[in-house]
């Protein structure tokens, strides 16, 4: 074989953790010059192949070879030394340094006095933002910066590296579709310089944007390897949960009841003067761009943040929410987007998570009994199928679709009236957000008013009865199911802004 | 139940999360009973347990407020101010059981105090807990002059030094607060809040769990049980002592530590701070049967605690991994 035709191969590559093979001779081939998609459902292996790639992990057996050469990853540090970059799903900045110190930690430039050179890091730090197009000052703070431009932020440190390789994983997750265009035109010119992509993400249009082969693993091994020419979105999908998904949403015609909750005039920094109402059984889908609002608005709503003027009637009565446990009793709940930081408290047991808002409702003359709490856990671990081992194991256990379902067991124990679910899906594979839009609709049909704040615009068009559009902090458009398009969100979602941002 | 996909962990790492504790108390068990012939006599290990009332106590409250995530300076303090304030009411009322409530009253109002400060300000927990430390120590050698309570009524004696039976009375009241607190972590919806609290204080409040007043409550019985503490000392002093429960704090937190109590918050069982006190009394005794100066006694607690935050961290990081 010749070695030489890659740039980098995986070969038979195996790594188990104690009770599960997590990887099962794996081969990866990635050509110089190309973007190699891995496609799989959450837990079939993707992120602990990248992770053996970058040195995080180390295999049980098998073989990498890099530019022609054996190589073993001993640690994270070495095999970025050796010119592979990974982009990391999960972001992680430091917040009070700046955006240059951000972009090159650990290799700032010198002076020979062995000083830090300021000036050529601000110079290089503006030459890489100017070359990629984005307009931050690199002087500026990382804690000014919402989520969606540090996730840029993160990407041009990560190429700036000089890389041959890079990995990216999920690198879209959290970034606008303007933001995507400008990260893909990126791709294609470090495929023009002989760079070799690994490209993961659960965003199969994009897959197919921007990818030029595509690895299907599912449960550790490698299901088959295709150029992308050659497959189907279905096919794809089909070859990923290892059956067919005959439809994506679960749908139904909703007949909406009284109204539920009814916004005035509500307005504070992140949004201004949003009128909104939902009736009961009616799915309302939010869309935006990231920074809209939407989240902000439901915050406030939910008691996380304060409200500087308007009214909430919930039921027809007025309601104020100083705190989110006053919103929780009245019956108003909201997952978040961020399950990690504000969903769960991953430490503790699934138990505890599922139980800690409901803890009144298993109590027995003060004391809480075992016998009722694992009652209501079963009920639900089996209502929402989630796969665990033991309800006794901490949520940090679970993969993320199954943390999700955690999530969602804590409010559903509380027989919420309107749920505010915020990026319900983010990060989930395709066969628990199957499991997650059945609920929903599940829950609909019982009365419950669901508000979806979503980016995914499938799952948008797919799932709302009507959809709210905000833009800039503003509600920018409405429609009606048989209404949206595409590009009719698209147009509401980006009023306000300049037209040559289009 | 579903289990397709569970991973099951078995390692090191969860052996000694689990029983680690228990493994090294039985090994300084042993390697005590070789050192010296009286060890194991049960005068001694009644010895050990009657000592150990009063950090065992102290150690259940900065176990807790550990676990919200915080960390307790004040008790040693807080525990000399309300043992004083206790022998001082003693001599006033004569009542024995009016004394205790005073202690009590008084730690809790200055737990009460670092909780509401803490919360209320923002501002760290230990830099807060510093500065009560120095303040109640100040307020009670200003109080006392420096001065030794004494010539109150015998009766105040009991509680560090009186026995029911053969069983030493502060051993009794230690184990009806071990009992209280277990139930209050383990039984109690505020228990599992103190715990949410702790693991992720954001997820907490999104959950409905208000966050402040966990933290002040924690705060609150770290408090009151220094006063408790406090007056079991004072007790077995004899005298209302100025300077007692000088550094208790460090052994009292020491003693959680090493029975698993995690740092950054959120985990700790409560059987842990037992045995964790019973290492760190078993430790001490020993020592001091051998003759170890007290410079040393020092040098090798303060070993011991960063051996055990050093464990903490690595069984942490190994199940991340």
């Amino acid at each position: 074989m010749d070695n030489n035709q890659y740039l980098l191969e995986i070969k038979d590559v195996s790594k188990s953790f104690p009770g599960v093979k997590a990887l099962d001779h794996v081969h990866l081939k990635l050509k110089p010059g190309s973007v190699h998609a891995i496609c799989g459902e959450n837990g079939a292996g993707k992120s602990t192949l990248i992770k053996i790639i970058n040195g995080i992990y180390k295999m049980d057996e098998g073989e990498i070879w890099y530019k022609g050469e054996k190589v073993i990853p001993a640690n994270p540090r070495q095999m970025i030394d050796m010119g592979i970059a990974t982009i990391h799903q999960e972001l992680s900045p430091i917040p009070d340094m700046t955006v240059a110190e951000n972009i090159f930690l650990g290799r700032e430039p010198r002076k020979k006095s062995k000083m830090l050179d300021l000036k050529k890091l601000w110079n290089d730090t503006q030459d890489l933002l100017d070359q990629f197009g984005f307009k931050y000052d690199p002087k500026g703070y990382m804690r000014d910066l919402t989520v969606s431009d540090i996730a840029l932020i993160e990407i041009v440190k990560a190429i700036s590296r000089n890389a041959s390789v890079v990995i990216m994983d999920e690198p879209t997750s959290s970034i606008t579709d303007s933001e995507t265009s400008i990260l893909f035109s990126n791709i294609k010119r470090l495929k023009q310089s002989g760079v070799g992509i690994i490209y993961i993400s659960h965003k199969l249009d994009e897959t197919f944007e921007i990818c030029d082969e595509v690895t299907i693993m599912r449960d550790g091994k490698i299901v088959n390897n295709y150029p992308i020419e050659t497959i189907t979105k279905d096919e794809i999908i089909k070859q990923m949960v290892g059956r067919e998904i005959t439809e994506q949403f679960p749908k139904e015609a909703a007949e909406p009841g009284d109204t539920v909750l009814e916004i005035k005039d509500l307005s504070n920094v992140h949004f201004r003067n949003i009128n909104f109402q939902i009736r009961k059984g009616e799915i309302v889908g939010f869309a935006g761009l990231v920074g809209a609002g939407r989240s902000e608005l439901f915050r406030s709503v939910f008691g996380l943040d304060p409200i500087e003027s308007g009214e909430i009637f919930l039921e027809g009565r007025k309601v104020v929410f100083k705190n989110p446990q006053q919103a929780i009793d009245a019956g108003i709940l909201m997952a978040s987007e961020d399950r990690k930081r504000e969903g769960l408290v991953l430490c503790r047991s699934i138990r505890e998570n599922i139980t800690l808002s409901s803890l009144k409702s298993i109590e027995n003359k003060g004391f809480l009994s075992m016998k009722k709490e694992k009652t209501s856990v079963d009920k639900m671990v089996k209502m929402l199928s989630i796969k665990l081992a033991s309800i006794e194991n901490p949520v940090s256990s679970l993969s993320g679709g199954n943390q999700q379902k955690v999530v969602l067991a804590k409010w559903l124990l509380r027989s919420p009236k309107v749920l505010v679910l915020d990026e319900p899906t983010r990060g989930i594979d395709v066969g628990a957000k199957y499991e997650i839009y059945k609920l929903m609709c599940e829950l609909a049909k019982q009365g419950v008013a669901i508000v979806m704040i979503s980016s995914e615009m499938p799952e948008i068009l797919g799932m709302s009865d009507r959809i709210e559009i905000m833009s800039q902090g503003n509600l920018t458009g409405e429609l009606t199911f048989e209404e949206a398009t595409q590009e009719r969100i698209m147009r509401y979602a980006m009023r306000g802004f300049d037209n040559d941002n289009n | 139940m579903t289990t397709t996909k569970a991973h099951k962990k078995i390692s090191i790492a969860d052996i000694y999360g689990k029983y680690g504790i228990f493994i090294i108390l039985i090994i300084a068990v042993i390697i005590s009973s070789f050192l010296s012939s009286t060890f194991l006599t049960s005068k001694n290990l009644s010895n050990i347990i009657r000592q150990n009332a009063v950090i065992m106590i102290i150690s259940f409250g900065s176990q807790m407020v550990l676990i919200t995530g915080g960390c307790d300076l004040s008790p040693g303090s807080v525990c000399a101010l309300a043992g004083v304030i206790s022998t001082i009411t003693m001599l006033n009322t004569s009542s024995p059981a009016m004394a205790l409530i005073v202690g009590i009253v008084v730690g809790a109002g200055c737990g009460l105090v670092n909780g509401l400060i803490i919360t209320s300000c923002g501002i760290p927990d230990f830099i807060m807990t510093l500065a009560s430390q120095f303040i109640a120590r100040g307020a009670v050698l200003a109080l006392t002059n420096a001065q030794p309570v004494s010539g109150f009524n015998s009766s105040f004696l009991v509680f560090g030094q009186g026995y029911l039976g053969a069983v030493p009375i502060p051993s009794i009241i230690m184990v009806v607060v071990l009992v209280f607190y277990w139930i209050l972590m383990n039984r109690r919806r505020f228990g599992r809040y103190v715990y949410a609290v702790g693991g992720n204080s954001e997820a907490a409040r999104s959950s409905g769990v208000n966050v402040k007043k966990i933290k002040t409550l924690a705060y609150l019985f770290a408090g009151a049980a220094a006063g408790l503490a406090g007056v079991i000392l004072m007790s077995r002093m004899n005298s209302g002592q100025p300077n007692g429960g000088e550094q208790y704090e460090f052994d009292a937190i020491t003693a959680a530590i090493i029975g698993g109590t995690s740092m950054t918050g959120g985990s700790g069982r409560v059987y842990g701070v037992v045995v964790g006190a019973l290492f760190v009394g078993v430790l001490l005794n020993i020592m001091t049967q051998m003759n170890v100066s007290a410079y040393w006694q020092k040098i090798v607690k303060g070993t011991i605690i960063a051996l055990a935050v050093i464990a903490d961290v690595r069984v942490r990081n190994t199940r991340k991994a």
